[in-house]
């Protein structure tokens, strides 16, 4: 070792002073490039080292918080001491970050893959050890998935103080937050939670419908709110749904408002009332649909004429007799099985003509 | 003697929840945390009752069901535990000779009563 910093280390050194100046520079960014390789090198074990040992620590950690959450939740009235005792473990635990992760990841996961009285008694804990205050300020984040994360906790555990921190997030700009949050209102607070529907700006995609219909087809209290309001919305997609829950929920006294909007500006709004009107049978929507068939797109008119099919009645057989030699063979053809269905026999002779 | 249940469950904690509550109930149990260790220990101990999830790594529950009903040609009751979505998965482990099947979330006090009633028609 002293010979190499005695002898060949000044003799390598003179040696590079002897160099020519470009392969002295190439010789020193090969070196610094080695240097700069071992550095990254050591540097990656060292992270390497740190990341399993703190994945060591968080399974030993997390070990340890199943078993005394598991112990708490069968613990029975007689061991009440120990059952305080816990709790104030617990609640000492979630003042650190890192427990306080595991804690609320078991309570969470548990509560997903439970029933019954131990789910409530997993919401009660939740509660108990103040998690909510942590899910609210996720939801209170500036970034939108832990936004949505936090959305997430509290519509899991059944958190009901969340009505105005949700509803601000019904108009963001984010898609997935706005979808979560409207879940969220349904989920939570059921029929009144479709309040979110008077200041929505944005259009309500067709999947969203159908997840909302369905979290609102789960609720057991069936006292249907007052859909008028939603008939007459701004937003086309509110009178959309609204025509969807009308259906769902056959509030059939709302025909006229569902007349009205054969007549709305959007196309879209318009098929679907007409679809609605034929679901229902409205014999008073005949008029209306037959003075705008002609003047509707062949898509429309498709959703005219089977509406019109449905509330067919033998005084209506001249307008289906017209629709025969439509150019829209799903039209003409509607039309055929409506004529066939209204005047089978008179059909036959003029078809043998 | 204590009658053996065998729990095949990869969710560490639920696993550990309901193996507090077997044995409380007095069974013994033995846990798995995939299908591969699950058909192992049945083979070893030779339960009275196998409760086992459908998605497992390694081996799913479907495959634990075929290796005790086709390859040990055992009648052990098996219990299947489902998740949302899992329906056909479902019908696929009563063709392979699954008992009972609970669908996540459940209740383990449910599910204690059905483990009892089985072993009661079993005897």
């Amino acid at each position: 070792m002293q010979d190499f910093f005695e002898t060949i280390l000044p003799n390598l050194f003179s040696a590079f002073l002897t160099l020519p100046l470009l392969i002295q520079i190439i010789w020193v960014i090969i070196l610094l490039e080695i240097i700069m390789i071992i550095a990254s090198l050591i540097y990656l074990t060292l992270i390497r080292k740190r990341y399993q040992q703190k994945n060591q620590e968080q399974k030993a950690l997390t070990e340890k918080y199943q078993e005394i959450l598991i112990n708490y939740i069968y613990l029975t009235e007689d061991e009440a001491d120990e059952k305080i005792n816990t709790k104030k473990l617990l609640k000492k635990a979630i003042k650190n970050n890192s427990d306080r992760q595991i804690i609320k990841g078991l309570i969470l996961t548990l509560h997903n893959d439970l029933s019954g009285e131990l789910a409530d008694f997993l919401e009660a804990l939740y509660y108990d050890l103040d998690l909510v205050k942590y899910s609210l300020k996720k939801m209170n984040s500036s970034v939108w998935y832990i936004k949505i994360k936090g959305i997430r906790e509290v519509t899991q555990m059944k958190v009901k103080d969340v009505y105005t921190e949700t509803l601000k997030l019904i108009n963001h700009k984010n898609q997935l937050l706005r979808s979560e949050a409207q879940l969220t209102m349904v989920k939570l607070y059921q029929f009144e939670g479709l309040k979110f529907l008077d200041t929505l700006e944005f259009p309500i995609t067709e999947w969203q419908q159908i997840q909302l219909i369905e979290e609102i087809q789960s609720i057991r209290n069936q006292e249907v709110p007052d859909l008028t309001n939603w008939l007459h919305s701004k937003n086309d997609s509110v009178i959309c749904f609204a025509l969807k829950l009308v259906r769902l929920f056959n509030q059939i006294q709302l025909k006229d408002d569902m007349i009205k909007l054969v007549l709305h500006p959007s196309e879209k709004v318009r098929r679907t009332s007409i679809s609605v009107l034929g679901y229902f049978k409205i014999l008073e929507a005949k008029t209306v649909l037959k003075q705008i068939f002609k003047k509707s797109s062949p898509e429309t008119q498709l959703y005219i004429i089977q509406a019109l099919s449905q509330l067919s009645e033998k005084k209506d057989i001249p307008f289906f007799e017209k629709q025969i030699n439509h150019p829209d063979f799903d039209i003409n053809q509607i039309a055929y099985n409506t004529l066939k269905d209204l005047k089978p026999f008179l059909l036959t002779v003029n078809l043998n003509k | 003697m204590k009658e053996k249940v065998l729990l095949a469950e990869d969710d560490k904690t639920l696993s550990l929840l309901l193996k507090f509550r077997l044995e409380k109930e007095g069974y013994q149990t033995i846990t798995a945390a995939d299908g591969n260790e699950a058909k192992k220990l049945i083979e070893e101990h030779q339960p009275d009752i196998i409760l086992t999830d459908i998605m497992m790594p390694f081996s799913s529950g479907l495959e634990v069901i075929s290796f005790v009903k086709d390859t040990l040609q055992r009648d052990t009751p098996i219990v299947v535990f489902s998740a949302a979505g899992q329906e056909e998965m479902v019908l696929k482990a009563f063709n392979l000779g699954a008992t009972d099947f609970m669908s996540k979330p459940f209740s383990p006090n449910e599910l204690i009563i059905r483990i009892k009633r089985i072993l009661m028609q079993k005897k």
